[in-house]
């Protein structure tokens, strides 16, 4: 949708919103939990910040302009509150990816 | 004979007893939203190539198979538009975007195969935004064919990405057209344009022949007048397909009457309307009346709090700076129409495999989550966005500056959510809000409980009218077939 990367950027450490509630996960369920994300996590990001934008230049700078390359790196900072996030919510070990490889054997389709 | 326009803005259900009497001839059908569209498709800026040889010749097939007797179903005879992301043999399939705008397959897509299969008329490939906003668009103008402009008020936008399908159905170019959606690509542009549409439970149609912006999260689906023509529809395109591994062997059926009628049970999404414009705010207050007529209401339904709109957000950059890899390689993207959209690829290449590994972990959490939530309702209802249409000309964000909503949650209070989930919605049309503009309600259920919805939102249309008003369209006029 229109504003991801916006919706990205803002989010930062505010909530979803007021329509969520904490849940009473199944047993079978893994529990979710959420660290707190520090305040200053957008300025401890700056090094990874730097660093990504710095490949995005290495391989495509021939097709940015600097100004550009100043707008993805936006992009960047946003991306990696998100990752912050997401890697701040635990889960077991048995919480595989939801996606199935299907093994390919020519003519069974 | 000339086809009245009432009938143009009948529902599928109308027109196709009218052809399967014989009492509307296919050729004239097609000939008349032929026309319709090329006389006002420009004016939406809702088309992208009218396929006007291929519709004449699958409409009068239609015709000499109806007047044999061979009656293939409720779709046999009705034209329709796809969005131009779903290739068809020989035509351009632009993808919305400049740097394909000459690209072409020699194949139909699978939905486009069944849709024949069914007797259905194409007539056009209808305007999308490019790459179905992929790279993260924020603004309108964001297609090579121009911003697609909402029938009830030309200074706003039809909405996206499937803009082209919202217009021509608003406008009555098409009696139905095909949309999709990864995050909010069919509801948005039916809640701006004021039609009805379904976003299907993912897997439940075939993706094979459609541009991929997020294989794991990319959806097909109908957009057309009423709930029920949503069903019809779905039976035609729904099913496996061995070139699509997500699709679905699940069987879905559809009939009017099903599943057997009692009294629903609708939730209310908690603080749905928190935030939204006050039109908004009061169309779907008295949508909740009229619902009250006929289902138990649950107030306060409350979603399981996890990071729904980040994780979808990270999953679709990665997939998509993977999908649009060789646009991204060989600077192809600087071609795009919004400046946005011509470096808005780039941050997707760095998104860590552990990242995007971990946000579809916890999809699978988040999934049985909202199952457990979904599967105590026949759907739960919110807004379908919380303003009327953007206006065109301006950035999103300053659209409705007096509206700060975080996009994700009041934008779309179960876009994210849903989509992340793969869950079924259907957006209705619900009442006028700003400038005359429409609004919208949308019924999100469980997995695979499309039927639901559309009993649900057809009990609804059947108690209220908005999805029978017309926009105001000077000069529209049904010229006699040549």
């Amino acid at each position: 949708m229109p504003t991801r990367r916006e919706f990205a950027l803002a989010v930062g450490a505010a909530t979803l919103g007021a329509c969520v509630r904490t849940p009473s996960p199944p047993p079978s369920a893994p529990t979710p939990t959420t660290t707190p994300t520090a305040p200053a996590a957008a300025d401890a990001n700056a090094p990874a910040v730097d660093a990504l934008t710095e490949l995005v230049r290495h391989r495509y700078g021939a097709h940015l302009s600097e100004a550009q390359i100043g707008m993805v790196r936006d992009d960047i900072r946003g991306g990696l509150r998100t990752s912050d996030r997401l890697r701040a919510i635990r889960l077991p070990n048995s919480a595989e990816p939801d996606v199935v490889f299907t093994v390919h054997r020519g003519g069974d389709r | 004979m000339s086809v009245p326009e009432d009938v143009l803005y009948g529902s599928i259900r109308e027109l196709s007893e009218a052809i399967r009497t014989r009492k509307l001839s296919p050729v004239e059908l097609a000939e008349a939203y032929l026309q319709r569209l090329e006389q006002l498709g420009p004016r939406f800026g809702a088309v992208v190539t009218i396929t006007r040889e291929r519709a004449l010749r699958e409409a009068r097939a239609a015709e000499r198979e109806i007047a044999a007797g061979q009656w293939r179903g409720p779709l046999h005879g009705v034209p329709y538009g796809v969005k131009d992301l779903l290739s068809t043999a020989g035509d351009l399939t632009t993808w919305g975007a400049a740097p394909y705008r000459e690209q072409r397959f020699d194949f139909d897509a699978t939905i486009v195969q069944r849709l024949t299969k069914a007797g259905a008329v194409l007539v056009a490939k209808l305007a999308m935004i490019e790459l179905a906003g992929g790279f993260g668009y924020r603004q309108a103008d964001a297609s090579f064919t121009g911003p697609a402009r909402t029938p009830w008020n030309l200074g706003y936008w039809a909405g996206g990405s499937s803009s082209g399908p919202g217009a021509a159905v608003a406008a009555a170019l098409v009696p139905f057209a095909i949309g999709s959606e990864t995050w909010g690509s069919i509801t948005t542009p039916c809640a701006f344009s004021g039609v009805t549409g379904l976003r299907p439970t993912y897997g439940r149609v075939s993706r094979h022949g459609a541009m991929a912006l997020s294989w794991s999260m990319d959806k097909l689906g109908p957009m057309c007048r009423t709930a029920d023509d949503c069903g019809l529809i779905l039976a035609a395109i729904a099913g496996p397909d061995p070139l699509d591994p997500s699709a679905s062997t699940r069987e879905y059926t559809y009939t009017r009457d099903s599943p057997a009628r009692r009294r629903f049970r609708i939730g209310v999404l908690k603080n749905a309307t928190a935030g939204v414009q006050e039109e908004v705010a009061a169309s779907f207050e008295a949508s909740l009346r009229v619902l009250a007529e006929l289902a138990d209401l649950v107030p306060d339904v409350e979603l399981p709090d996890h990071p729904y709109g980040m994780a979808a957000s990270l999953i679709i950059d990665a997939e998509g700076a993977s999908a649009f890899e060789d646009l991204l390689e060989t600077g192809r993207a600087a071609l795009l129409t919004a400046p946005e959209d011509r470096h808005g690829g780039y941050s997707g290449t760095t998104v860590f495999a552990k990242d995007y590994l971990k946000a579809i972990r916890l999809r699978g959490v988040m999934s049985r989550d909202l199952d457990a939530v979904f599967a105590r309702y026949d759907a739960v209802v919110s807004p379908t966005r919380g303003t009327v249409a953007f206006p065109i000309g301006k950035s999103f964000n300053e659209a409705w500056p007096n509206v700060p909503m975080p996009p994700g949650t009041r934008a779309q209070p179960l876009g994210a959510a849903a989509n992340i989930a793969g869950l079924p919605g259907l957006a209705v049309p619900n009442g006028f809000g700003r400038e005359g503009l429409p609004t919208s309600i949308t019924f999100t259920g469980r997995a695979f409980e499309e039927n639901l919805l559309i009993a649900a939102a057809s009990a609804y249309q059947g108690r209220t009218d908005w999805h029978r008003r017309r926009p105001p369209i000077a000069g529209a006029s049904s010229p006699p077939p040549q």
